[in-house]
């Protein structure tokens, strides 16, 4: 079960079922056409049948806008610019008008804000049978049933009771449960979670990701995870992949990732986490900020790499071996960054 | 102020407190009234007879049958007292009791006043979630360029231009005139089309222009998204989320159109000769009428205040979390 970001492999040695998501070479633009930024560019990955894949990065690296293009779901003035998403095997336009009969059957969603994700002037019941009815020719009343036993699957309490409630009825955790209980309506083959717990309290982020966890499991989705925390990676994906300015920075294993990262950036972002064995004064923050659009060449961390040589400026690097099975995009790789390795 | 006196439910303790609004409202709107109408120059008297009435005698007996040569005060206290027995007392120029003037006077502009909202409501929705769903295209530069036309033509050449094309070049309608819907259904219809039309477009104007602009806001939020995400279709994103919410800003703009159009109705009853409120209030300003303008005022005031419970009520329907802030 391992994430490949098997670029270059030929198409005829994949065996077993195809991959449940497969992207290459995403690019996606904000723009009048003919005058786009990229915000993404060049982002390949793969999750097989029931895999976990963690994006990583900071706000700005390009995580959500490339989980929102494979949905079809990216705001107005945003495109995919190039690229390719197949779904189990099947390419599919996520620009396209067929989108509405996979977006809730075979992808689903969980957004960062359950304050705002839920429409404020419906029940929770209306929202539930509207997701399960989008799909399907369940009657209402059967709708309804269903709506129940989602609700009981997400461990809210006295679920008959709760449908005709309203969102503002409802705790922040209460509501990303509903969030969930919509997304596993249809027993989707793919979960994007974007950021799923960043908007709520601290104990109720871990019950939601070990509920989340579970149900993943018991349904056998694959997850997408979208996150900036890297503690929450390591508990739950079995693939990491970091992203930094919309570009591919290192992929793998997560525990590989996180245990000798190549990558001077992810070096940095696991340099921010304060260990738990280990008393610190003091966390590193990385310098400077990340920009909003992606680099036309160049490393887009080189600004803020303290490795960074002249080629970092000039020339992109590419997704290369990094020490099998890790890949990372960093020219620095012999010269040092690959071996100075996990924490001091 | 809390946990004394019995405890009401919360419908009763808002209706209750609606009321207490209403009476403060409606005798703010009298006393302004009646102030103002003392401090216009101009004397009932002098008007109703003609300047050359000018025998003291004459004067002095009228003024008395009117009770216009009591203090103000008194003049104030009597018209108070009669108007909380429902008596608005009599015009001073033809002697008819008040409430019968402007109950006759009511119906028309009633009913003038709903074909327009139903028409302007008509016009804006379809029109204003089709520009929202096109922000930027041709189809919503066009929309909005009606818009703008309808709020920045005056009503009396929208009036004029409908009056050309109905009555004059396909002579479909009558130019003018009123027919009470008892006495010819049909014929009432076809003498309100154009009014009603003329403040119907003007009120669209504005109701066009709100909803595209709610619709595009809701259209940005993440329950539009989340909709989207379960694979809902488009249409139904569109209707049944985001014109759904945009619904609540709508609503408060209909209820001040709603106001507007009692003005706008003054100018259109004249230039189509509907023997409604807004020309009552208008020939007996001229006339110095007192009663007959106090009463009218007082019946458009009580029409606001309805109009603004009516919003309320609308609010509640709309917004659950209205709802719920209630018992606070």
């Amino acid at each position: 079960m391992t994430t490949e970001l098997a670029t270059h492999r030929p198409e005829g040695d994949r065996a077993g079922p195809a991959p449940v998501l497969e992207v290459r070479d995403l690019s996606v633009g904000v723009g009048r056409p003919g005058r786009e930024r990229s915000v993404v560019s060049g982002v390949s990955l793969t999750i097989p049948q029931g895999g976990r894949l963690a994006l990583v990065g900071e706000s700005g690296s390009g995580k959500s806008m490339t989980a929102l293009a494979v949905a079809g779901l990216l705001p107005g003035s945003f495109r995919i610019l190039s690229g390719k998403v197949s779904l189990s095997g099947r390419a599919i336009d996520p620009g396209g008008r067929e989108m509405s009969t996979v977006r809730g059957r075979e992808i689903a969603m969980i957004f960062q804000d359950p304050m705002s994700a839920l429409n404020p002037v419906m029940t929770i019941g209306w929202q539930l049978v509207e997701a399960i009815r989008a799909h399907g020719a369940l009657d209402h009343g059967a709708a309804r049933r269903r709506a129940v036993e989602l609700l009981e699957e997400v461990r809210i309490a006295d679920a008959a009771n709760r449908l005709d409630a309203y969102p503002h009825e409802f705790s922040g955790g209460m509501r990303q449960r509903v969030m969930i209980a919509m997304a596993l309506a249809h027993r989707p083959r793919l979960i994007i979670a974007d950021e799923p717990t960043t908007a709520l309290d601290v104990t109720t982020q871990l019950q939601i990701l070990r509920l989340l966890d579970d149900l993943c499991r018991q349904e056998g989705s694959a997850l997408m995870l979208i996150t900036h925390d890297l503690g929450v990676v390591q508990g739950t994906c079995d693939d990491v992949l970091v992203l930094y300015g919309g570009r591919m920075m290192e992929a793998g294993p997560v525990a590989e990732v996180l245990a000798r990262p190549r990558h001077p950036y992810t070096r940095s972002l696991l340099a921010t986490i304060p260990p738990l064995d280990a008393d610190v004064e003091w966390l590193t923050p990385i310098p400077g900020e990340p920009s909003a659009f992606t680099s036309v060449s160049g490393c887009p961390f080189a600004t803020r790499c303290s490795l960074a040589e002249d080629r970092c400026h000039n020339q992109t690097p590419p997704m290369r071996i990094a020490g099998a099975p890790v890949q990372a995009a960093c020219h620095m790789l012999e010269s040092g960054a690959g071996q100075i390795g996990g924490q001091e | 102020m809390t946990g004394k006196g019995p405890v009401l439910p919360a419908f009763a303790r808002s209706a209750g407190r609606r009321l207490f609004d209403l009476a403060v409202v409606m005798l703010s709107v009298a006393t302004v009234v009646f102030v103002l109408l003392r401090v216009v120059p101009g004397d009932p008297v002098l008007i109703l007879g003609g300047l050359d009435v000018l025998d003291r005698e004459v004067i002095a007996r009228a003024r008395e049958s009117m009770g216009l040569d009591r203090p103000v005060a008194e003049q104030y206290a009597v018209w108070l007292g009669n108007m909380l027995r429902g008596d608005l007392g009599l015009s001073l120029r033809s002697g008819i009791p008040v409430t019968e003037l402007v109950g006759r006077a009511l119906p028309p502009t009633l009913q003038l006043g709903a074909m327009a909202l139903l028409i302007g409501v008509a016009i804006s929705v379809p029109l204003g979630v089709a520009a929202a769903r096109r922000a930027g295209s041709p189809a919503d530069m066009g929309i909005t360029t009606f818009a703008i036309l309808g709020i920045s033509t005056p009503p009396f050449v929208i009036a004029l231009g409908l009056i050309y094309l109905f009555a004059v070049h396909l002579r479909l309608l009558p130019v003018a005139g009123y027919v009470a819907f008892a006495d010819d259904p049909l014929g009432n219809l076809r003498t309100m089309a154009m009014p009603a039309l003329t403040l119907g477009l003007v009120t669209a104007g504005v109701l066009v222009r709100i909803m595209r602009r709610s619709v595009i806001d809701e259209l940005g939020e993440d329950y539009v998204r989340s909709a989207r995400a379960k694979g809902v279709s488009e249409t139904r994103v569109v209707y049944r989320h985001a014109a759904r919410n945009a619904a609540i800003p709508y609503v408060t703009i209909l209820g001040i159109e709603a106001g507007v159009l009692l003005s706008g109705a003054i100018i259109t009853e004249t230039i189509f000769a509907i023997p409604g409120l807004g020309r009552l209030m208008i020939d007996n300003i001229n006339q110095r009428d007192y009663p007959v303008v106090q009463g009218a005022v007082l019946v458009v005031a009580l029409i606001y205040v309805l109009i603004n419970a009516g919003v309320d009520g609308l609010y509640r329907i709309l917004d659950p979390r209205v709802r719920a802030g209630e018992g606070q």
